[in-house]
């Protein structure tokens, strides 16, 4: 089966350089959750990564005739995605993103957990992206390659277009970020909380 | 509280040596806040491990197509304005100097008129001139040249005009190289 779907990937691969778009749809039907799920957590708007997954996926297409057989095709599309973003971001000016928004935005399959869990779980999330966003772009891009895409350090070196050591370096760097962000947040949820246990004194 | 290189070792994912890795347990049972750095990084981990790859909404393939078919449409009005920009360009330098001759002698628009005449009378006649003499050339020719040579010649014209229509239409058509960043 996982053979079947090799060859078919390759006979798309092998049409689209030729510049055959319902190959690449069929490509573009395969990926979309990963090149999506990279810009979202990159920019943290659905609409914005939506616009940033669709141009990527052009930008795959335009320049199909550079892509490296040699080269795993979803590391090669998730290579020209977290540029994408990561020019974005140094283009977009500080915005700030309401609750609502993330509220409404595109949920991952939540279907199987009750309504408690699923607001622990949105909490969850909206922490981590939170958190995400307070990276630097090239930082954020890293850490996002290595946590969903398991990505080497080679991987991600040539994906961003850094050494290895710099990859290492930025990963060091945003981790301990995540680390003294989270720190900071159960902090303030504890002063919150006892605050709320506090008797009122009006 | 000297915190390196423990602090190195907690956030870098190398694989510490058993020495190493003793050293660290050791000093985040007596360093309260490296225990708590570890016990946070340990936590942001576990939600960033559980986290879901988020799908976009349905139907983004067909808009990727819409999109693709946007931009080629967009790209061959381009093609064909830089064409008919080039060709424009083209039809005015050459008739630049013809323009600058006729404003140089006209003094008035009655004037412009008659050189417009005069002019289209003189092409008329070279026209003329030109068609007698390729006539009688070619009254000439036709019987000191053999007839395969005159086969050869008009397919060779024929080849010449049809890979020229060829090589415009692959010219519109082309879509725009981008570089990767």
């Amino acid at each position: 089966m996982r053979n079947s779907v090799q060859t078919d990937e390759s006979i798309w691969l092998e049409l689209s350089r030729d510049g055959d778009e319902d190959a690449f749809a069929q490509l573009v039907n395969s990926y979309q959750a990963p090149v999506f799920n990279l810009c979202y957590r990159m920019l943290g708007e659905a609409a914005e990564a939506e616009d940033a997954a669709q141009e990527a996926f052009l930008k795959a297409f335009r320049n199909m005739k550079r892509y490296d057989p040699n080269r795993k095709f979803v590391n090669w599309l998730l290579t020209i995605a977290s540029n994408h973003c990561v020019d974005r971001l140094r283009k977009r000016r500080i915005r700030f993103i309401s609750l609502d928004e993330w509220i409404q935005g595109p949920k991952a399959n939540s279907s199987e957990v009750g309504p408690e869990s699923a607001i622990v779980l949105q909490e969850g999330r909206e922490e981590i992206q939170e958190m995400i966003e307070q990276l630097g772009a090239q930082d954020r891009a890293a850490i996002i390659l290595r946590y969903w895409y398991d990505m080497s350090y080679e991987e991600i070196a040539s994906s961003l277009s850094l050494s290895i050591g710099a990859v290492k370096s930025r990963l060091h760097r945003a981790r301990r970020e995540i680390a003294e962000l989270w720190l900071e947040n159960q902090r303030l949820m504890t002063i919150g909380k006892r605050r709320q246990d506090e008797p009122s004194t009006v | 509280m000297n915190h390196q290189p423990y602090e190195t070792w907690l956030f870098s994912q190398e694989e510490l040596e058993v020495d190493q890795l003793k050293e660290l347990k050791v000093h985040l049972h007596l360093c309260e806040q490296c225990n708590a750095l570890a016990t946070a990084l340990a936590e942001a981990e576990g939600q960033l491990s559980s986290e879901d790859l988020i799908a976009p909404a349905p139907g983004f393939t067909n808009r990727w197509r819409e999109r693709i078919q946007q931009r080629k449409h967009v790209s061959q009005k381009r093609h064909t304005s830089l064409l008919f920009g080039a060709f424009s360009a083209g039809a005015l330098i050459l008739s630049l100097p013809l323009i600058v001759r006729w404003f140089l002698i006209a003094l008035s628009p009655g004037d412009i008129v008659i050189r417009v005449m005069a002019e289209v009378v003189d092409w008329v006649a070279v026209f003329g001139f030109t068609s007698d003499v390729t006539t009688a050339v070619l009254d000439g020719m036709i019987d000191t040249i053999p007839m395969e040579w005159w086969f050869t010649f008009a397919f060779v014209l024929f080849s010449l005009i049809s890979l020229w229509i060829v090589m415009m239409h692959r010219i519109q058509l082309r879509p725009q190289a981008e570089v990767i960043d």
